[in-house]
């Protein structure tokens, strides 16, 4: 008997409830942990609430259709049931109305949680542009809509107007103004005459600009009679290095 | 631009039309460049009127002085040494002064040119006391002595070169050219 109860003992012993043998329990029926866990034998004899079948002890028979179904049948189950997960999951998305979902989320909580500072630091922004075509995300974008929402007062107050201009060429700007048109379509030209010329100054003006085209037409002349003439426009400390160029 | 060359450079005109020459004044405030031979030459005739006026006024008057103060009459020839002599001390002083001291003499502030140092600078006593007593030089050498200013790279005249001076325009002409445009446009809205 002994033998047998070895024998009995080692098959049991395997222990069906833990096929993995992760947690061995010992003859008490004590795992590691010291949790009460019933090997086969015990199990049947719990199962059975008899010792009459003392033979059989350890030859629990449901326990191989168990394990060759178990091989038999996960497979399969396993597929079916990944299927209909699938399957489900594409049905709740299809139902799911996300504008709805998005506008009961709380985006300022949401981003009040996020570290935008840690996050910038880890995007490399110039990959992110280069990726970015900027007309077609500025083509999709309404202005107006976005300016509405604007608090330019706000805006402007947070902006260093000082560094600003410090970063504006002025000379350039007022370079590019056409004061000509500008004079002769505003009442501009008006306020001009009357705070600043004189029938003097303008003979004097008139006498001048004919004095120059007189001085012109005769450069021209002297050029025309002597291919290779050429002059400078004016002293070095007067004149602009690029605009004798 | 480089020179008169191009100075009146063709500029088409709005919508593809026909292409027009912009007078030099509305391209260029001119202020600093060097002047050219008309305007050096009425400057001058200018200045000729105005000293030789002068001195005949001076002469009026000290004949008059004279009469009233001594009671004779002088009658001024001017084949008089004296009158010959004091016309060009006259002539040295008017153009020194105003040489040396701001390089514009009345006839050059009213056509606007002004005399420099050749580098662009004030032109000084010294140069300007040089250029008064060359200046009877480009006259003397039967007026040849001015065709630098229309043949010369820097538009200088021979007692220019001598006294190390140049003449340039002083006054701007982008300036003018919108003063008479407001000038128009202060007319029409009358």
């Amino acid at each position: 008997m002994t033998g047998t109860s070895h024998a009995v003992q080692l098959k049991g012993g395997r222990g069906l409830a833990h096929p993995e043998g992760a947690i061995d329990p010992d003859e008490h029926g004590q795992d590691s942990t010291g949790v009460h866990r019933p090997t086969g034998r015990s199990r049947y004899r719990e199962e059975t609430g008899t010792s009459a079948f003392a033979i059989l002890i350890g030859v629990y028979p449901g326990e191989g259709v168990r394990r060759s179904a178990g091989r038999r049948f996960a497979g399969p189950i396993e597929t079916i049931a990944q299927g209909v997960a699938e399957r489900v999951i594409d049905l709740v998305i299809e139902t799911l109305d996300v504008n709805a979902l998005i506008e009961r989320i709380n985006l300022n909580a949401v981003l009040a949680r996020v570290e935008l500072n840690d996050l910038l630091r880890r995007v490399d922004l110039n990959e992110v542009l280069d990726q970015v075509d900027l007309n077609r995300v500025i083509d999709r974008v309404d202005v107006n809509q976005v300016l509405d929402r604007v608090d330019v007062d706000r805006l402007v107050a947070r902006l260093d107007m000082n560094a600003l201009i410090d970063r504006v060429d002025v000379n350039e700007i007022v370079g590019r103004i056409d004061i000509e048109a500008l004079v002769k379509n505003t009442d501009l030209g008006a306020v001009m005459v009357s705070s600043s010329t004189s029938l003097l100054t303008e003979a004097v003006d008139l006498g001048r600009s004919h004095a120059v085209s007189l001085d012109d037409t005769l450069a021209r002349w002297v050029s025309w009679l002597w291919r290779n003439h050429t002059t400078r426009l004016g002293p070095p400390e007067l004149v602009n290095p690029q605009e004798e160029s | 631009m480089t020179g008169p060359a191009d100075a009146g450079v063709p500029v088409s005109g709005p919508g593809g039309a026909p292409a027009r020459r912009v007078p030099l004044t509305t391209r260029q405030h001119l202020r600093g460049h060097y002047a050219g031979f008309a305007s050096r030459f009425i400057a001058f005739a200018f200045d000729c009127a105005i000293s030789i006026g002068v001195f005949e006024l001076a002469l009026v008057a000290s004949s008059f002085a004279a009469s009233v103060l001594a009671g004779t009459s002088i009658h001024w020839s001017r084949g008089n040494t004296w009158v010959i002599l004091g016309f060009f001390a006259w002539e040295f002083f008017y153009y020194a002064y105003f040489w040396t001291a701001s390089g514009k003499t009345p006839g050059m502030v009213l056509l606007g040119v002004q005399v420099v140092g050749e580098e662009g600078g004030h032109a000084g006593t010294r140069r300007g006391l040089i250029r008064t007593l060359a200046f009877p030089l480009s006259f003397i050498l039967a007026g040849f002595g001015f065709l630098g200013i229309l043949l010369g790279r820097d538009r200088r005249a021979l007692h220019d070169v001598i006294a190390g001076t140049a003449v340039v325009y002083c006054w701007d002409a982008r300036e003018a050219r919108i003063r008479s445009l407001a000038r128009r446009s202060a007319a029409r809205r009358r």
